[in-house]
């Protein structure tokens, strides 16, 4: 969601991810940020001065940017022993994202993956609500 | 009885013929105190303001009933608070699992309930739970899978307590979790100047399993925050960063990276 926002792709439910932004910024909603997430954003596609602004953003006091403790590596481990059971596979990466808002016991993880969006709910991950960026309120965004 | 209540006996050694010496009944008090407001805070997390009042007081065993009374002010967490109290007292003498939102220090609070019965009491009961030395065992469980690791937290910096010591709370966004952080005199300038201020630490944290926030920090570096005023917005961020992904597709972009 976070690439999507940082170039605007117009495919891409914009006034959705605007309103949960919105609720963000007015501080209605904590953001929990894996740091899995962040590894994916390289500062050599950014400029200086946007390298800073993105990192500043993080920076605020309802965004939780989220480590790996022990406690979220082993819930991933055992997220994906549960979806091999099943004949799924998830890559560590993703299970490690997964695990983090489990732990975290976020409302919803928020992604466009249509793989994870298909597991929400699931006993996979531990009942989980994945969907597309909407925010709490549950009003779509208006463009 | 109402919900409202709660209702505690501790019996005296049999050489006291069970009566209760006022030393065991004073600490007692005192804990049970503490773990009620350690409760109230975790429910409401706001400052308790629960008032108690004795219902009924018997000797012998010590039998007292305490009854909770509405806050002068403010939202009523008198229903929520008791029984998180009930609850844990029960989890924790049958060694199941207890709230997540309880830190360490409110689970030591709890393990001194049963101080009474290293002195001169035989038994402490609350409610329908009689506590034994299994209570403390299963605390000792709880409070020995802390796993550390080093890492960072951040929150907001309250309730420093240098008094014969070096620490502070810290809040994490997330209400219902505070972090014990230690820190050495080395930091203590920049703690005082921190103070109600969004800060990260970084340390060794101590985690209970499954936890998302550490019990404890012993920290060894800490940053204060600017003011979020002061920080760039997440909508402010739409398009910023128009060649963030390399020119890919953000979803493919972000399935390469994990693909690799």
């Amino acid at each position: 969601m976070f690439v999507a926002w940082l170039k605007e792709e117009p495919d891409k439910p914009l006034a959705d991810i605007a309103a949960v932004a919105a609720e963000i910024d007015a501080n209605e909603a904590v953001l929990v940020v894996p740091v899995t997430v962040l590894t994916e954003m390289q500062p050599s596609k950014f400029t200086a001065e946007q390298w800073d602004s993105f990192q500043k953003t993080l920076r605020r006091s309802n965004v939780v940017v989220a480590d790996t403790t022990p406690a979220i590596a082993e819930r991933a481990s055992r997220l994906r022993d549960r979806a091999e059971a099943e004949g799924r596979k998830i890559k560590t990466g993703d299970a490690t994202i997964i695990a983090t808002a489990v732990v975290y016991g976020v409302a919803v993880l928020h992604t466009f993956e249509p793989k994870h969006i298909n597991l929400s709910g699931s006993d996979v991950v531990e009942g989980l609500r994945i969907t597309q960026p909407l925010p709490l309120s549950g009003q779509k965004g208006l463009l | 009885m109402s919900d409202n209540t709660i209702t505690v006996r501790l019996v005296g050694a049999d050489e006291d013929n069970g009566v209760v010496r006022f030393d065991d009944f004073r600490e007692f008090c005192d804990n049970l105190a503490q773990c009620l407001r350690k409760s109230e805070a975790v429910v409401s997390s706001k400052r308790p303001r629960i008032p108690y009042r004795i219902r009924s007081l018997q000797s012998g065993s010590a039998c007292v009933t305490l009854e909770a009374l509405p806050p002068p002010n403010g939202q009523d967490h008198r229903k929520e608070t008791l029984s998180l109290f009930r609850g844990t007292v029960a989890s924790l003498q049958e060694g199941q699992a207890i709230d997540h939102r309880l830190d360490r220090d409110a689970i030591e609070t709890y393990r001194r309930l049963i101080s009474p019965l290293r002195a001169n009491t035989k038994e402490v009961w609350i409610g329908q739970s009689q506590l034994t030395t299994q209570f403390e065992a299963n605390i000792e469980r709880i409070l020995g899978t802390c796993v550390p690791s080093e890492g960072s937290v951040s929150g907001v910096l309250e309730r420093v307590n240098v008094h014969n010591k070096r620490e502070f709370v810290l809040y994490a966004p997330i209400p219902g979790y505070s972090i014990r952080c230690v820190f050495p005199d080395e930091l203590f300038d920049q703690v005082r100047t921190a103070i109600k201020g969004h800060v990260t630490v970084w340390g060794k944290m101590y985690f209970r399993q499954d936890r998302p926030f550490p019990d404890m920090v012993h920290v060894k570096q800490m940053e204060l925050h600017p003011p979020d005023d002061t920080l760039p917005t997440l909508g402010s961020l739409r398009g910023f960063a128009p060649d963030c992904s390399g020119g890919m597709e953000s979803v493919e972009y972000v399935r390469g990276i994990r693909d690799e």
